[in-house]
């Protein structure tokens, strides 16, 4: 018995260590047990993320209702009545608000080829900065395409599912990018850092020690950025620090698309 | 078979849970492992060869949809499961306290390989840093979290062990007949 354990032990190890190493190289994955799952784990999670979204409404609207409730008690029914038709109303509102600002940001970038996605899912690893968002393959998306929230730079696509897609957010630090200022005509690459994405902020690297980039100038994707288009809006300049070696400088940016977690995102197909 | 039906339902509704709903209850913007959670426990109440493989099912789970490298959390899961079980098996089922603190030393633990797999092999040094801002308020919210779910795990299993323990009694009697 004891063997067995010990065999068990030994060969589940294995098995996922001969998975890391498989992993390693890239398209290795796999794919149909992911797909699989995708077909069961994103409907719960779209219908999660919804019941929330409802859940945070009723209780956004049932503390309004009682401020009203003591205010006039005669009125009570009536309240509960209008305060369900607000919440109604609110939703409608709040969606119409995000199909406008979708509408905006396509009409900002006429030339590229973008799809509209609603953000389902968080990763749950404080270690990261992902979300996961309701369009995967079957609708276009795939791995290392641009995401864009607001009118500016959010992440990049990095694993299309069929039903789903996760991205890695410009705060993340796997994500890297190379930006360009058009005041100061110098570039550099933009990467995340957990220690500034506390703050909502990144790090600008490789800046050469006699370009002027400063404070306030703003960054936008270079065109030596493989994956995004050139132009994009990056950030903003928030300090510029010299490194150690006396050669190079790096600087503190902030991200133009904001660091909250946005509801809808574009992602840019072409 | 009711027993695997549950588990799988149990793995995948806590994944959909950590990726949705445990994000709006993020307090300091961590969020509990209940995961981490419920592969002890199982692993306490079942012993290491199950627990070991609803580690690896619930890490494997994570691995898929949000690794960095396929098989990280299904060894820490199977590695963490297989562990629990192996000298906690024979203790009192009914005693709360020992899931606690079993949860609190291995949410450290996986914690800090988290840490080296993500950060430290990738030269980013300031432990105590991550110490600060991650390690200690997410084992602090898993912890508290862990009495009450390493319940609700101890009330499932038992009734999924009288389900099976019936079962095997009729086919007892059958066979007597």
């Amino acid at each position: 018995m004891q063997k067995r354990k010990k065999t068990f032990l030994i060969g589940g190890m294995c098995l996922c260590v001969v998975a890391m190493v498989l992993s390693v190289f890239p398209g290795v994955r796999p794919t149909v047990v992911a797909q699989g799952l995708s077909w069961v784990v994103v409907p719960m999670q779209q219908g999660t993320s919804r019941s929330i979204s409802w859940f945070q409404g009723r209780f956004a609207a049932m503390t309004d209702n009682e401020r009203l409730l003591s205010e006039n008690a005669a009125l009570r029914e009536e309240n509960i009545r209008l305060a369900l038709e607000i919440e109604q109303l609110h939703l409608a509102g709040e969606e119409n608000y995000y199909l406008t600002h979708l509408l905006e940001m396509r009409q900002r970038f006429p030339e590229l080829l973008t799809l509209g996605a609603r953000v389902i899912a968080i990763n749950p690893n404080n270690w990261r900065s992902r979300f996961v968002i309701e369009a995967g393959a079957r609708d276009g998306i795939a791995a290392h395409m641009p995401v864009l929230a607001g009118d500016a730079v959010k992440g990049i696509i990095r694993y299309a599912g069929p039903r789903h897609a996760e991205v890695i957010t410009i705060l993340d630090s796997e994500f890297s990018i190379a930006v360009h200022s058009v005041r100061a005509e110098a570039g550099g690459i933009v990467r995340g850092d957990i220690q500034l994405a506390r703050e909502g902020l990144v790090r600008m690297d490789f800046i050469a020690g006699t370009d002027n980039i400063m404070p306030g100038d703003t960054l936008v994707t270079s065109v030596y950025s493989p994956h995004f288009p050139p132009g994009l809006p990056v950030g903003t300049v928030v300090s510029v620090h010299p490194n150690p070696d006396g050669l190079t400088q790096h600087a503190i940016v902030e991200p133009a698309a904001g660091t909250a977690r946005p509801q809808m995102v574009l992602v840019v197909t072409d | 078979m009711l027993r695997v039906a549950v588990l799988t339902v149990l793995i995948l509704t806590n994944y959909v849970l950590q990726t949705t709903l445990w994000p709006e209850l993020a307090i300091l913007g961590v969020t509990p492992d209940t995961a981490l959670i419920f592969i002890v426990s199982y692993g306490m109440l079942r012993g290491e060869i199950e627990g070991g493989l609803f580690g690896f099912a619930a890490g494997f789970l994570m691995d898929i949809f949000g690794g960095v490298y396929m098989g990280v959390y299904a060894l820490l899961g199977f590695v963490i499961g297989y562990i629990s079980g192996k000298p906690f098996k024979s203790f009192f089922k009914d005693n709360y306290f020992l899931p606690f603190f079993v949860v609190l030393v291995f949410t450290v633990a996986y914690q800090f390989v988290l840490y080296i797999v993500n950060f430290m092999f990738r030269g980013q040094l300031d432990f105590w840093f991550y110490v600060y801002s991650i390690i200690l308020p997410k084992t602090v919210y898993t912890a508290a979290l862990a009495i009450p779910l390493y319940t609700m795990l101890h009330f499932i299993n038992r009734r999924v062990e009288d389900f099976e323990n019936r079962r095997r009694h009729l086919f007892e009697e059958k066979e007597d007949d």
